[in-house]
């Protein structure tokens, strides 16, 4: 396998130029930070079309940064830990808990994930109040402004956060912030997690893991004034003793808790949104099932969605089938003639990914998505993600 | 009134079989009541007002319309600010009988609705389990949740909790040929399709169910009310409150013409009229926590010379903090017949140097000024009052409106925040967006709407399709 071609550039209008100079049929490309690792499975690649990769980490200035107003205009390219700095020295903050230092913002919002934080301060697309976007035909377009509402025109940034740079390549981004809370942590808790999920009344957020090596455990969240959190965590404390659970890590920072599991090159994740009623369920069905491809699962309650982390090779497509039947069942809810199908697509899947992805998705939101595509001459199969 | 194209008499008979007789308004008195939503300087007149009653008969509908070539525009409560749902010589769909709550999850913390469900309705079929649907527009008693949708609508509530597309899970809606699909929110990794679609105004289809998110109730709820002597200073206050690393759930401006006008009314609550303006800031979450925020807030207030902090001690008073805020458009009716509101957003420490700004504009055109707003989003509601009888004082709302705009974009803003751009602010469009991203958004609209039959002439400025250049 040759090496992808690596394009760095240093302005949007670089990267415009070398855009509109590519040939149509160039194939798609594929937006990251960093250095190309030869051994992971990208994305995009099919085979018969050479992958381009551009990395935006050149793109990393701060545009302009209004403190008082709670927003800030950055390149896509800067860094978590540079752009945390940043906020941090105002006393100000993003609800980003989990997300890598050396990730980038772009990134961040390109893949927008469920995350920990998403009941309490909203999912990343509402952390983008704007952005810029350099259009696979080299145009670069500006949506949205930075405000905190705007309804002037369709939604485009919202289209922009989770499409993964499908419809071209997120250059720069306008967030949302908030004021750095107080007091935040982090517990990370092994035991009975059915019995502190839902009901954990102490915390603000809650995530439950499992992984092969481990088993389950449950991370609380706490965020607010030092004295509530205080209060909040000993009652959480008390009440982990009595049930005999062991409270196995406290971050007071807050911030590393909530990340990925550590993935090898081609695992496959599959996100499922079932809802938060089905998710206990579906949860345990997950943890109990014996397959050995199965390495962690991770659910955001609050949000009703799951993660599940398949090791490359392991049973292929076949678990995910099975996966799907699964929470079919578990949701199989109809009012009248309306039918609700329970969300599932794939997170990440290696070269694969675009193929495990049609199988998946409900076939009528992936007609109107080609439409959209078509309309905005997207690459469908391209991927703007932090990974590489 | 406008000269009246009656439907062709096979489509009719199509509809009528469809609706029932109840169902299909052509009578031109009857559709006097359809001609304008709450912008009444915006007025068209529909051929036809069709009152679906299922979601069925609403599809039907569609697809008769779509192969007669009749372009139809859908309207909820018609209480939109921006003329959205004006018809001009097209077909009005009202979703009104459409007003089924279908399901309640408590466990799940979502409902699904019918698009005429108005959005109060809504929280109180939620609070029996503790839940609450957030967004709350100034009008949520009337308003529905398919228009809400459909402008993706704020209120003053949105400041801490997002507006209405942070709170919608899902929709299914009829594409403009009649082809039902469902729109989800980018869980299945793929685009955020429902999220293109909350505000774009019926202009790429109809909404026929909303699944959206409840949330629990606050544990306590508690407001203040900071009395200023200047407009400047409360707006310098409002960026105070953030800086002291306070969010709070709402935070709103009265000034003094509003006060006035209010403690003239029936709705007066005992507010001091020579105060120049107010703000209320309401505060949610675990008591003590609201406590010490309320303490924040009364500080941010004092330091930018807030003459008078008054904290509700019972819910009471918080209602009657409240009720000068919430009652203030009604009332503008005991000065004028009728009113232009505007919605810009700005960057909200632009506050403080806009309003005064905004007050000398309305004066130098010779009209009368109310502001009360989402002082905590930066989403101004300057209110100009007028008789539309008055050809030469309706031009000037339009000049000083027309400026207005322009100031907020100027310093960074938005054209509208929360009432949309309907067919009032089209002409605006251009501030925002150069060719590229109308092209785009045309484009997109194509995808969706190829024949232009859905609420066609809103949102994107005509001159901006490419046919035109």
């Amino acid at each position: 396998m040759s090496l992808p071609e690596l394009f760095i550039p240093a302005t949007e209008v670089e990267l415009s130029n070398w855009l509109r100079s590519r040939a149509p049929e160039a194939g798609p490309v594929v937006t990251g930070q960093g250095n190309p690792d030869p051994d992971s499975a990208l994305p995009g690649t099919d085979g018969t079309s050479e992958l381009t990769i551009v990395s935006t980490s050149r793109l990393a200035e701060v545009a302009s940064f209004r403190p008082r107003d709670l927003t800030i205009e950055v390149g896509a390219g800067i860094r978590m830990q540079r752009f945390r700095e940043i906020v941090e020295e105002e006393g100000l903050w993003i609800p980003a808990a989990g997300i890598g230092a050396a990730r980038s913002i772009g990134g961040w919002i390109a893949a927008s994930s469920p995350a920990v934080w998403d009941a309490a301060y909203g999912p990343v697309r509402r952390q983008l109040l704007g952005c810029r976007v350099t259009a696979p035909d080299g145009r670069d377009l500006t949506w949205g402004r930075a405000v905190m509402k705007n309804v002037a025109g369709y939604d485009i940034p919202r289209l922009m956060a989770g499409s993964r740079g499908r419809l071209g390549v997120l250059t720069r981004v306008t967030v949302r912030l908030w004021p750095r809370p107080e007091a935040i942590s982090a517990w990370v808790i092994r035991g009975d997690y059915q019995q502190f999920m839902l009901e954990s009344t102490e915390a603000d957020a809650v995530a439950w893991k499992w992984t092969r090596n481990e088993g389950a455990c449950v991370t609380a969240m706490f965020v607010g004034s030092a004295k509530s959190v205080q209060r909040r965590e000993r009652a959480l404390a008390t009440r982990v003793r009595a049930s005999g659970a062991e409270i196995l890590e406290v971050d007071a920072g807050g911030e590393s808790a909530g990340g990925n599991a550590v993935l090898r090159p081609g695992s496959v994740v599959c996100r499922l949104t079932p809802g938060r009623r089905c998710l206990p369920a579906l949860f345990d069905g997950l943890v109990r099932c014996d397959d050995p491809g199965l390495t962690a699962i991770e659910a955001i309650p609050d949000s009703g969605s799951i993660l599940v982390f398949l090791d490359p090779g392991s049973g292929g497509i076949a678990p995910l089938h099975e996966l799907q039947t699964h929470i079919s069942r578990s949701d199989s809810r109809s009012v009248g003639t309306f039918e609700r199908r329970p969300e599932i697509g794939i997170e990440r899947g290696g070269p694969f990914e675009h193929e495990l992805a049609a199988e998946l998705r409900d076939p009528g939101m992936k007609a109107i998505e080609s439409r959209i595509e078509r309309a905005l001459d997207a690459w469908p199969r391209a991927w703007q993600a932090d990974y590489l | 009134m406008q000269a009246l194209h009656p439907l062709p008499p096979d489509v009719e008979t199509a509809l009528l079989a469809i609706v029932g007789s109840h169902g299909l308004i052509t009578d031109p008195v009857r559709l006097l009541a359809y001609e304008a939503d709450a912008l009444t300087t915006t007025r068209g007149t529909p051929r036809a007002v069709l009152l679906p009653g299922s979601r069925h008969e609403l599809a039907e509908i569609v697809r008769v319309l779509h192969s007669a070539g009749l372009p139809f525009v859908p309207r909820g409560a018609g209480t939109g600010l921006s003329g959205g749902a004006v018809a001009h010589d097209t077909v009005i769909l009202a979703t009104t009988r459409l007003n089924r709550i279908l399901q309640v999850d408590p466990e799940d913390r979502t409902a699904l609705v019918e698009p005429g469900v108005v959005t109060a309705q809504i929280s109180l079929a939620a609070l029996p389990h503790g839940l609450r649907y957030l967004p709350d527009p100034a009008s949520a008693t009337a308003c529905t949740i398919g228009g809400n949708v459909a402008m993706n609508s704020g209120g003053p509530h949105c400041l801490k909790h997002g507006v209405t597309s942070d709170h919608v899970l899902g929709l299914e809606i009829l594409l403009p040929d009649g082809t039902t699909t469902w729109l989800g929110r980018g869980a299945d990794c793929g685009l955020d399709l429902g999220g293109l679609f909350i505000g774009s105004e019926g202009t790429i289809g109809i909404i026929t169910s909303v699944l959206v998110g409840l949330s629990p109730l606050a544990a306590e709820t508690r407001a203040l009310l900071g009395l200023f002597d200047s407009v400047g200073a409360a707006g310098a206050a409002v960026s105070e409150v953030f800086e002291r690393g306070l969010v709070p759930v709402a935070l709103e401006l009265i000034d003094q013409a509003t006060i006035r006008l209010v403690e003239a009314s029936v709705f007066a609550v005992g507010l001091p009229t020579d105060v120049a303006a107010a703000l209320v800031i309401e505060c949610e979450g675990d008591p003590e926590d609201v406590e010490a925020d309320l303490a924040i807030a009364a500080a941010a207030c004092r330091e930018h010379g807030a003459h008078e902090v008054r904290i509700a001690t019972d819910e009471r008073e918080r209602l009657a903090i409240w009720q000068a805020r919430k009652k203030a458009y009604g009332v503008l009716g005991r000065e004028a017949p009728d009113v232009l509101v505007q919605d810009a957003v700005v960057p909200r420490t632009e506050l403080e140097r806009l309003l005064p700004e905004i007050e000398r504009i309305a004066r130098g055109h010779g009209l009368r000024l109310a502001n009360f707003f989402h002082a905590g989003d930066g989403n101004l509601h300057p209110n100009l009052l007028f008789d539309r009888r008055d050809a030469a004082e309706v031009e000037r709302v339009e000049r000083a409106g027309a400026e207005i705009m322009r100031l907020c974009v100027g310093a960074g803003g938005t054209i509208t925040g929360e009432h949309g751009v309907g067919s009032d602010k089209v002409r605006y469009m251009p501030l925002m967006f150069g060719a590229g991203e109308f092209d785009a958004m045309n484009r997109l609209h194509a995808a969706f709407d190829p024949d232009g039959g859905s609420n066609p002439g809103k949102v994107l400025p005509a001159a901006s399709a490419p046919e035109s250049g």
